[in-house]
């Protein structure tokens, strides 16, 4: 690994077709050498032209994380190699990806290759050998001030995808590739080797990680979307801009995270005594949470499994279990919980429930719910009278519409309210899982 | 003997907690039990002026805390000579000046005396609030049929289970029958499903309360107001009698009938 720069432009390179264990031994041992050059502070790291899965990203973030004070925010790579990982389709992986899925020998027997980067300006010829300090590679700025261009979303009309360990020599065609300046080949049989393995439930795992706040996007979970044609509720294109955690809301992680160990918190110091005769934890509940479960392994429980611990409701982990509520939430009062919240009394004008997985009350939800607070937009929320003024289903909010008050003979009855097309729509329940194709829109 | 403390609160101002405070003081010791009202809200005292002993108040509730006087000098004996008496607020003082812990250790040392320790709360959540439900061992919560006052009392009965005073039963009070069956203002049950608690009564809207309160004489001493009735049903609730909840319709007489015909509307309050 090569070190260039001073001051807030540094810039490491690494071998661009190193295998994975030697880059991540090659930054550590680089972060432990040099620990009293960083101080704190977020960095956004290049992963250039190299595709990586998420647990290795997780990885070179954790460790840089760890050896030094700074804070890994985002994940970037130039753009054209996104559109080209997405759009293209032609079998031949390029070496440097197949390190990652395929076996470290092929890595290690593959010809020094000229590379180009589309944005380099160095033109493939002149390369001759490949020497690593000219490449992308993995480069961890300090500080960079770009922060990263906003990634497209991924079309959803994926084209067929060949055979996870293709019979194509890959070596054969690299200087016929080499020539050509969009050279970035769709990494497909590596990707799907990976990609097929993960649990399908990555699919949904992608889609809301564009909407957290602090989504890594890494190319990993654009691939997963691809093993996945179709995409279920996401129907149109959208471009999220990347957001960066700011230290308020990385202290915000921490104190939810102390408040939330109980599950609840009322909006005066309530004595212990009373919350927990407010809180049922598990076993009564557990057939609810696992009938939920079990039905919807693609979607609820996947999106729950797949969202990272870091970007739940303040950091917390996603619990399996549903907190059951048995009192009536009054005005003032707050339930925020990582997990489904269930509520057998009414919730009050005035109390706030925000929870990462849906939201079920079993009277009349007449205060705000949050469901998917974590980003989660399959959560739900399901009341048997809803007539919450504002709603919120991970980023999306909707109001309540001017309608009259119905007089009690001409109630909706229950009501489940979900996101489509990034609006909140509510509809009379039909089932959990129902497909729900009317309904009226939630907007005020 | 062991009395009862018990805090009459709303959260909302105005909704007749200082009238519900003194006509069920009042009520309790026609009764015959020993009472004693304490008016908390410090600052903006009230409960000497409805109950006509303004001009009787020597010592306040803050020189008996401070410990400027002995209890029995600070409390105030009733004009009609029922076994009633009053600890009147201070004045000149705020509601900073007492702590929950001093009116928690007063109403103790209250009940060793008296059956009934009733304490008039301020309007809020604040520390007049919080001082004024330091001793309480029951709360009675007042409301108007009005979509504000029930949701400062919601916000309110949440505060009260917090503090471990489970179940405040509710009073409803300006009930304007005519409304409530044409169908402008809120009925029980309407305030019972969004509130779940139970209903200790309902008071009518009425005139005579009005008079009676700018006289400085309980509305339950009237014989002929229909308030006064609710409040005297409202005590025998409290006592332990159970008393049907009557219909408040007024009356209707042969010219309120031709009023009917005729279309000619009745004024919104009841008369007796």
């Amino acid at each position: 690994m090569q070190v260039s720069g001073r001051g807030t432009n540094v810039n490491f390179t690494i071998d661009d077709r190193a295998p994975f264990e030697a880059v991540i031994a090659g930054v550590e041992e680089c972060l432990v050498k040099n620990r009293h050059l960083f101080s704190r502070g977020s960095i956004t790291v290049n992963v250039g032209r190299r595709i990586m899965s998420r647990e290795q990203l997780t990885q070179i973030k954790q460790i840089l994380e760890a050896e030094s004070g700074l804070t890994v925010a985002q994940f970037w790579c130039s753009p054209e190699i996104l559109e080209e990982t997405l759009s293209d389709i032609s079998p031949e992986p390029p070496p440097e990806l197949l390190d990652e899925g395929l076996d470290q020998d092929t890595a290690a027997n593959s010809p020094d290759l000229p590379e180009s980067r589309p944005d380099s300006g160095i033109p493939p010829a002149q390369l001759g050998l490949a020497r690593p300090d000219l490449d992308g590679g993995e480069e961890p700025d300090e500080a960079r001030d770009s922060p990263g261009q906003t990634l497209p979303w991924p079309t959803p009309d994926f084209p067929n995808l060949p055979d996870p360990i293709s019979s194509i020599p890959p070596f054969a065609e690299k200087e016929e590739l080499a020539d050509t300046e969009n050279e970035a080949l769709p990494p497909e049989d590596s990707r799907d080797a990976e990609s097929q393995s993960a649990p399908e439930a990555e699919a949904s795992g992608g889609s809301p990680a564009l909407m957290e706040p602090a989504a890594e996007i890494s190319p990993e979970s654009v691939g997963d979307l691809r093993a996945q044609p179709s995409l279920g509720t996401i129907e149109e294109p959208t471009i999220e801009p990347i957001v960066e955690p700011s230290l308020l809301e990385l202290a915000l992680v921490g104190l939810e995270q102390s408040i939330a160990e109980g599950g609840l918190e009322s909006g005066q110091d309530g004595s212990p005594a009373s919350l927990e005769s407010r809180l049922e934890a598990a076993s009564p509940k557990a057939d609810l949470k696992e009938a939920g479960q079990g039905a919807d392994a693609s979607t609820d429980a996947g999106a729950g499994a797949s969202i990272s611990p870091h970007h739940e409701t303040g950091g917390l982990n996603r619990q399996n279990e549903a907190l059951l509520i048995k009192t009536t939430c009054r005005s003032g009062e707050v339930v925020r919980y990582p997990g489904d919240v269930v509520i057998l009394a009414d919730v009050n004008p005035g109390a706030e429930i925000i929870a990462d997985g849906d939201i079920l009350v079993w009277g009349s939800l007449r205060g705000l719910a949050h469901a998917g607070a974590g980003g989660d937009i399959q959560a739900t929320i399901i009341a048997l009278n809803l007539e919450s003024p504002r709603i919120q289903i991970g980023p999306y909010i909707g109001m309540a519409p001017k309608a009259k008050k119905h007089s009690n003979s001409n109630r909706p009855g229950p009501t489940l309210a979900l996101v489509r097309r990034q609006h909140i729509f509510v509809a009379p329940f039909k089932g959990r899982f129902a497909g729900y194709s009317g309904g009226t829109i939630y907007d005020g | 003997m062991t009395g009862k403390t018990i805090v009459i609160t709303s959260g909302k101002g105005g909704v007749g907690k200082t009238t519900a405070t003194a006509n069920i003081g009042t009520g309790l010791a026609m009764r015959g039990h020993n009472v004693v009202v304490i008016d908390t809200d410090i600052g903006l005292r009230n409960l000497d002026v409805v109950m006509g002993l303004e001009n009787r108040i020597v010592y306040d509730l803050v020189d008996i805390i401070e410990g400027r006087c002995k209890l029995h000098q600070g409390m105030i004996r009733d004009k009609h000579k029922f076994d009633l008496y009053l600890i009147p607020a201070a004045q000149t003082r705020d509601k900073n000046c007492v702590d929950p812990d001093q009116m928690r250790d007063l109403c103790r040392k209250l009940e060793e005396e008296f059956d009934y320790v009733i304490v008039d709360c301020p309007a809020g959540i604040e520390q007049g609030f919080k001082n004024a439900i330091a001793g309480a061992r029951d709360a009675i919560l007042i409301t108007t049929p009005e979509v504000a006052a029930i949701r400062d009392a919601d916000r309110v009965i949440g505060l009260l289970e917090a503090a471990e005073l489970h179940r405040p039963k509710l009073i409803i009070n300006r009930v304007i029958t005519s409304m409530v069956k044409r169908g402008d203002m809120m009925d029980k049950d309407d305030i019972v499903e969004l509130l779940g608690v139970d209903v200790l009564g309902m008071v009518p809207a009425d005139d005579r309360l009005i008079t009676a309160t700018n006289q400085g004489i309980p509305v339950i001493h009237d014989a002929k107001a229909p308030s006064g009735a609710a409040f005297s049903r409202i005590v025998a609730r409290i006592d332990g009698e159970e008393v049907l909840m009557p219909d408040l319709e007024p009356k209707t007489g042969i010219l309120d009938k031709v009023r009917e015909i005729m279309g000619i509307r009745r004024d919104a309050y009841t008369h007796a």
